[in-house]
């Protein structure tokens, strides 16, 4: 269980995160939405105890403010909106960096399994610098699965905290990713995501926090949130939001040229 | 150095086991070979037929024990603190450019070891008695420690160090000593001008056993337990946030390799002087040649940077024989060019 109370972040002068609070269960996954410079990314750092906070936040009992990071390592995995990494490895050396990290033995040929599951079969050898941002981005995502291999660990459910996890990639990628991160849910672990595409957070979320200026907007399953009312207050801009009984919620713009 | 080609995009590496394997027969080899060479005339031939037979005679014996094999060990010693310390803090830093230096021993060290011979005659007549001819090094080493805890302080606020910090504090610091090393400089005569010219330029022309006594518990150390931060710092190439999730007790992880660096990097000046470019060609080399992965760079760096100075100084000592040259200007003559050949043949810029 995630659990935060009152949460508060001020980074320089500026309050960023102005009061927030939610749980989040495993075996789901959450979905974080809202525009631009809403406090997205820093909400998962606090959640992540990368920024100081004021408030409480705890994961699987335990504070995470109070609990050494190595402890919090054996079941929580994290991917940052951009990762920048320094020296010629390739990308085996960096899955193996998230295989160090997880718990229990690993054999040699883990990295190369794990990068075929985001499909870079073959992809071992070659240095990371040298692979398109599509490609790089699902190393790097290979290397958090590759932490977090048992949803379920001896500490309790894994989590899974992903900034952006689809932003440079294609669609058939993003949907990979998306089934990725539900089958971690669907086998015991939680999953909270930042998200920008609307559709996608429809079709994988099973709770949705919308963020607006530092506070939760709306919170509740993607048909409550996913409303035209709901999205064009937040973001301000038309939007028209269709709930089919079938399909679940879908969303579209208006049009580029409409203003609200 | 070693024929290994460079690693191609796509292909395998080569095994890291055999590139240290082969590194320590080479490092080996250059030992031996340094046995044999210097201003006395003992070559390999002799040393090695006059082992054979009944043993060494008495002269030979001197030459080996009390002149050649204090110089070997020192060489071995300094290479290897002085490389093991540039793949600590490039590894740190995330910075290829980075070296022993740029904690601030260099500076420190400099500061220090000019001070002592400048002002060491102003020293009371029981202090300079007691330490003797040790008081440059001492200094030297004491002023790289002062420097490096003073940068840490700057750099530290609530338990967090900050690397970016102090690496500007440390260009300040750095100039701040170069203008104090100016004034002594003003202020020094002319032997004490020669004494601090050639201190700059390094030489390994001090080698004793009791100077080797006293750095070994300062080099050794950090040579053998640095592979310990090997995965914190590969994790570390991912930046401090990404290192932090990955398990790794960051801040546990800069501590241990800024004092390292401290006391490895500051014992090798101490007793060899400014000896440049082994700190950071020694990690670009091994990169190139297996990858960057640490738990490999940081073993390597030591034999390599041992071998290197090494070979170094065999050149330093029969290029103008029996003269020697500051074994500093020998490393410098040979790393910049193999700076610039890696600079020039990668031209993606911070990939390295
Ligand atoms: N270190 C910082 N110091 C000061 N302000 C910051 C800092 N980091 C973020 N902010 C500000 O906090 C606000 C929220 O930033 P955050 O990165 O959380 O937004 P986001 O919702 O993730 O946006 P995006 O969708 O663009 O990724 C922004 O206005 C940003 O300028
Ligand atoms: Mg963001």
């Amino acid at each position: 269980m995630l659990e935060t109370r009152d949460l508060h972040v001020t980074l320089g002068r500026r309050e960023i995160l102005r009061g927030l609070g939610f749980t989040a269960s495993p075996g789901t996954v959450t979905a974080i939405i809202g525009p631009n410079g809403s406090g997205k990314t820093t909400l998962l750092r606090a959640l992540t105890g990368e920024v100081p906070y004021r408030g409480r936040i705890s994961l699987n009992g335990h504070d995470i403010a109070r609990t050494p990071g190595p402890r919090l390592a054996a079941f929580r995995a994290v991917l940052a909106q951009e990762t920048h990494v320094a020296f010629p490895f390739t990308a085996a050396e960096i899955v193996r960096l998230g295989l160090e990290a997880g718990i229990g033995a690993h054999d040699p040929t883990l990295p190369e399994r794990l990068l075929a599951e985001v499909d870079l079969p073959g992809y071992g050898p070659r240095p990371y610098h040298d692979l398109s941002g599509g490609e790089q981005a699902r190393v790097q995502l290979a290397r958090v699965l590759a932490q977090a291999r048992q949803p379920v660990t001896p500490q309790g459910p894994g989590w899974l905290m992903l900034d952006e996890p689809v932003a440079s990639l294609d669609i058939a990628h993003q949907l990979l990713v998306m089934r990725l991160a539900q089958r971690f849910a669907r086998a015991g672990g939680g999953v909270i995501m930042v998200l920008h595409d609307l559709n996608l957070t429809a079709m994988v979320a099973d709770r949705v926090l919308l963020m607006a200026g530092g506070r939760l907007a709306a919170r509740g399953t993607p048909a409550e949130v996913l409303a035209d009312t709901v999205l064009q207050a937040a973001f301000g801009c038309a939007i028209r939001a269709n709930t089919p009984p079938r399909t679940g919620p879908w969303v579209l713009p208006q049009s580029v040229l409409a203003d609200s | 150095m070693v024929a290994l080609a460079p690693p191609s995009p796509g292909l395998a590496r080569p095994d890291p086991r055999r590139v240290t394997l082969l590194l320590a027969l080479a490092t080996l080899l250059l030992a031996l070979l340094s046995l044999g060479t210097g201003a006395a005339g003992l070559g390999p031939a002799e040393l090695l037929s006059a082992w054979a037979d009944e043993g060494l005679d008495r002269r030979a014996q001197v030459i080996l024990w009390d002149i050649r094999l204090p110089r070997l060990a020192l060489g071995l010693m300094v290479g290897a603190a002085l490389a093991v310390s540039g793949a600590l803090m490039q590894g740190l830093f995330r910075n290829p450019l980075a070296d022993p230096g740029i904690v601030g021993v260099g500076a420190g060290a400099g500061l220090g070891a000019v001070l002592a011979i400048v002002l060491g005659g102003l020293l009371p007549a029981g202090v300079a008695a007691f330490v003797g001819a040790h008081l440059v090094p001492l200094a030297a080493f004491l002023g790289g420690w002062v420097a490096t805890l003073l940068l840490y302080r700057v750099a530290t606020r609530g338990g967090r160090t900050s690397v970016a910090t102090m690496l500007l504090a440390g260009i300040a610091l750095g100039a701040l000593a170069g203008a104090l090393t100016g004034i002594l400089v003003y202020l020094a005569d002319d032997r004490q001008l020669r004494d601090l010219t050639f201190w700059g330029m390094g030489s390994l022309a001090g080698a004793s056993w009791p100077r080797i006594g006293a750095s070994l518990p300062l080099i050794l150390p950090v040579l053998v337990l640095s592979p310990l931060l090997a995965r914190g710092l590969n994790a570390l190439a991912l930046g401090e946030a990404q290192a932090a999730h990955l398990g790794i007790a960051v801040e546990r992880v800069k501590r241990f390799a800024i004092l390292g660096v401290a006391a490895a990097a500051g014992a090798a000046v101490a007793v060899a002087g400014g000896i440049g470019f082994v700190g950071i060609v020694v990690p670009h080399l091994l990169r190139l040649l297996g990858g960057p992965d640490h738990r490999h760079i940081l073993p390597q760096a030591a034999l390599l940077g041992g071998g290197l100075l090494v070979g170094a100084d065999m050149i330093a000592r029969s290029l103008v024989a029996p003269a020697e040259l500051p074994i500093g200007i020998v490393t410098a003559c040979l790393g910049a060019p193999v700076f610039l050949w890696i600079l020039l043949r990668r031209k993606g810029g911070m990939g390295l």
